[in-house]
């Protein structure tokens, strides 16, 4: 079942993998941020368009990447030191 | 933050006025919610039909509406509602440019039944009037006019029309008051009084209105065309009654409340059960420095239903803050257009979904609390990033998956003077209604629209510039889609507009600011895109010699362009990057700038086809910067080629970079 532009859960195994390079990243039950690389970056390190800079920002971006292909999974917005956030939390298919 | 469980906070209900009972309401009898659900199914011809003939009465009224008002937030922006409400209030169908009010008028049919039903009575010809956000809408410039039909003695349906209409008298033009502390702040709010009382005009009560209002003559069209909406659904109503026969009719209107939930569970059922969650923010309160204001939008889908369960720190002391009314509206904007966009709109989707919202929170504040700029707009865009990860479990709709859209609302401009007629009016720029709408994928919309539209008021158009230099004391120096606004994604965000203005023609202008995300990105993408660039600033160039560029055939064509105006004339910039009460400027010499974020994107900007960065690039919708550090793509600045080897080569140095920075993090050891 698929959960995220990049990822899926697999049916036979209930892992979440990447669909890109079929990296296995983690259990289905699990928040897969937990289990791959996060970078802190400041909004002013994105050159173009208009980014709060670091002496002002009130947030900062925390990027995840696939550990397999390091396709960039997802950009959070959030307070300096914040955990990662569980945002997908889906049922796998045989218990659904 | 609030600290309350889902069970201590509030769900957002709608309980029938005079407790649902059969009672006599003055022009004859309020049916028992037992009486109106013991309705006779209508055969699938029949009810395919009366629900249409339905829909296009509320859409036909809407349009009327639409026509009569001259006001450019309801004329233009599409700032208008039309529904057709069963006789406790319940919504049966919504023709809708306000999304945020698919639920959120109801509470005015209920208000009035309650407070007036039993006496003095509610009357056929009767036309009530209610802009009480604790009680509807979200703000006092949510103007509601509502009627009930009655027939042989039986109150059968009721008809309502909200526009947003900006001038409220509130201790500020426009009507959303920066510096509000209070609802008392934020102008008239009319109760429910009758402006027309059995087929005839109250003039007295109209005159309340207009007297309380800085801009009589825009007010005074929007109540005529709020009731000629009335009219001609009512003509229409009566047309349908004749024809069909009231019983088909009545069943008509609650069993389109029960098609419309069936509807919405089937889709419920159609996707894997889970819980998503996004967190989003708000960065101002009062006061010169920001403030953090953050929202936690956890939502469970099991089965048929969706529970919603919000966290929200408490009221604010300034205007972002909300009455459940509108908290609720903001979550439906997203309901509305995303999840149930196929379902006709009424009560019935609303049936399976259980939102909650912490008491005494922003979200749901204690009475008297200002509230002129919606604290919940970011809800709006958590619910709305939950909808789409929901999505990519059912591969029947990825197609509809859909990042969030620009905010809007949080760089507008409001003005309030002197017309260069020599009429005082005030009103919003219509640039908010062309902002970026969010990506989609693969299967879907791909790209966000650039300068698509405004969310919560899907059917907005921005304003003929021309039209905008008739109305209002102002002229354009540019407007066009600004550069690198959009979130870069393998699917980016719709491009947001950027403009340029110089007041003219007038001795009396000021302007008022609701920026908010200046001082942080607020918002966020989908799935591994970065978030759009942050509202700018407004800023106000001071004092330039603009006239004398106009005479040298020179005018300013971008913010660049205004600096470079200041610097040559010796002017000033001022910048404005937090909500601002009004300040006058000076005609033919201050120019006013603002460029909008844009909408969210969907993926890794790695990934996407270098001749799409190209093409962006060439419509000046990213720039060669962004294009290589952003995309990765290296494009000849001359020639406008890309280099597929220096492509493929700079996506890699970012791909090692991202392995040397990336850690697991440490709290999870």
């Amino acid at each position: 079942m698929r959960i995220h532009y990049y990822l899926d859960i697999n049916d036979e195994t209930n892992k979440i993998e990447c669909r890109k390079c079929g990296h296995v990243i983690c259990d289905a039950t699990e928040n897969y941020k937990l289990h791959v690389p996060r970078a802190e970056v400041w909004p002013d390190e994105i050159p173009g368009g208009r980014r709060p800079p670091r002496d002002k920002t009130l947030l900062i971006y925390y990027e995840y990447y696939c550990p397999g292909c390091y396709t960039m999974l997802d950009v959070e917005v959030m307070e300096p030191g914040s955990p990662p956030l569980w945002d997908i939390q889906v049922a796998p298919a045989r218990e659904a | 933050m609030t600290q309350q469980t889902t069970q201590e906070k509030e769900l957002y209900t709608y309980e029938p006025p005079l407790g649902g009972k059969r009672t006599f309401v003055g022009g004859g009898w309020l049916p028992s919610r037992e009486e109106l659900a013991a309705y006779e199914k209508l055969s699938p011809v029949d009810f395919e039909i009366l629900s249409y003939r339905m829909n296009s009465i509320a859409n036909e009224a809407r349009q009327a509406v639409l026509r009569v008002s001259g006001s450019p937030v309801v004329a233009e922006g599409g700032e208008c509602l039309f529904a057709i409400y069963d006789p406790s209030g319940f919504t049966s169908s919504l023709a809708c440019g306000l999304l945020l009010h698919t639920a959120g008028t109801q509470g005015n049919v209920k208000e009035v039944l309650d407070v007036q039903g039993v006496a003095p009575g509610v009357y056929d010809g009767d036309i009530f009037m209610l802009n009480e956000p604790s009680v509807g809408g979200y703000h006092a410039c949510d103007q509601w006019t509502g009627t009930p039909i009655f027939h042989e003695g039986e109150l059968i349906a009721w008809l309502g029309s909200l526009t947003h209409t900006a001038e409220t008298g509130a201790i500020e033009p426009g009507g959303i008051a920066a510096s509000a502390r209070s609802l008392l702040d934020e102008g008239y709010r009319v109760q429910g009084i009758k402006v027309q009382e059995k087929g005839q005009i109250n003039r007295a009560a109209i005159n309340c209105l207009l007297r309380a209002s800085r801009d009589p003559a825009y007010y005074v069209l929007d109540l005529r065309a709020r009731i000629a909406g009335l009219n001609v659904a009512k003509e229409r109503f009566r047309t349908l009654i004749n024809r069909y026969g009231a019983d088909k009719v009545k069943a008509a209107i609650q069993q389109n409340i029960d098609y419309g939930e069936e509807m919405a569970r089937a889709k419920l059922r159609s996707l894997a059960d889970g819980t998503w969650r996004v967190l989003c923010y708000i960065d101002w309160d009062v006061g010169p420095t920001p403030k953090l204001i953050k929202f936690h939008v956890t939502m469970t889908k099991k089965g048929d239903e969706l529970i919603l369960d919000f966290d929200a720190p408490g009221p604010n002391q300034g205007y972002y803050n909300c009455y459940l009314p509108g908290s609720f509206g903001l979550v439906y904007v997203a309901i509305a257009s995303q999840l149930f966009w196929e379902t006709p709109g009424n009560w019935g989707y609303i049936r399976p979904i259980k939102a909650y919202f912490p008491r005494n929170s922003c979200l749901n504040v204690p009475y008297l609390t200002p509230c002129g700029l919606c604290a919940a707009f970011p809800v709006t865009e958590g619910v709305t990033a939950a909808i789409a990860k929901m999505f990519y479990t059912n591969q029947d709709h990825w197609e509809d998956i859909n990042a969030p859209w620009q905010r809007t609302c949080t760089a507008g401009v409001f003005w309030g003077g002197l017309t260069q007629h020599g009429y005082p009016s005030g009103s919003v720029f219509s640039e908010s209604w062309a902002v970026g709408t969010g990506a989609g994928i693969d299967e879907g919309r791909g790209d966000g629209c650039d300068t698509g539209g405004m969310m919560m008021t899907v059917e907005s158009c921005i304003s003929d510039v021309e039209m905008m230099e008739l109305q209002s004391p102002f002229l354009y120096l540019w407007r066009r889609e600004g550069l690198d606004t959009a979130a870069p994604g393998r699917w980016r965000g719709g491009a947001s507009v950027s403009y340029g203005l110089v007041p003219h023609g007038s001795p009396l202008v000021m302007l008022g600011f609701t920026m908010i995300g200046g001082h942080g990105d607020t918002s966020q993408s989908l799935d591994g895109a970065y978030p759009p660039a942050m509202e700018s600033p407004c800023e106000i160039a001071r004092g330039t010699n603009l006239l004398e560029a106009f005479r040298t055939k020179w005018i300013p064509q971008g913010i660049e362009d205004m600096h470079k105006l200041v610097e040559e004339s010796g002017g000033t910039i001022e910048v404005v990057d937090t909500p601002r009460s009004v300040l006058p400027v000076e005609t033919d010499k201050d120019v006013i700038a603002s460029v909008f974020g844009g909408g969210r994107g969907v993926g890794d900007p790695i990934d996407r086809e270098p001749e799409r960065v190209l093409a962006d690039v060439e419509n000046k919708i990213t720039s060669l910067t962004m294009a290589r550090h952003v995309y990765g793509v290296v494009i000849d600045p001359e020639t406008l080629t890309v280099d597929y080897k220096a492509t493929e080569a700079a996506r890699e140095q970012i791909r090692t970079n991202r392995r040397k920075r990336g850690k697991i993090w440490e709290g999870s050891k």
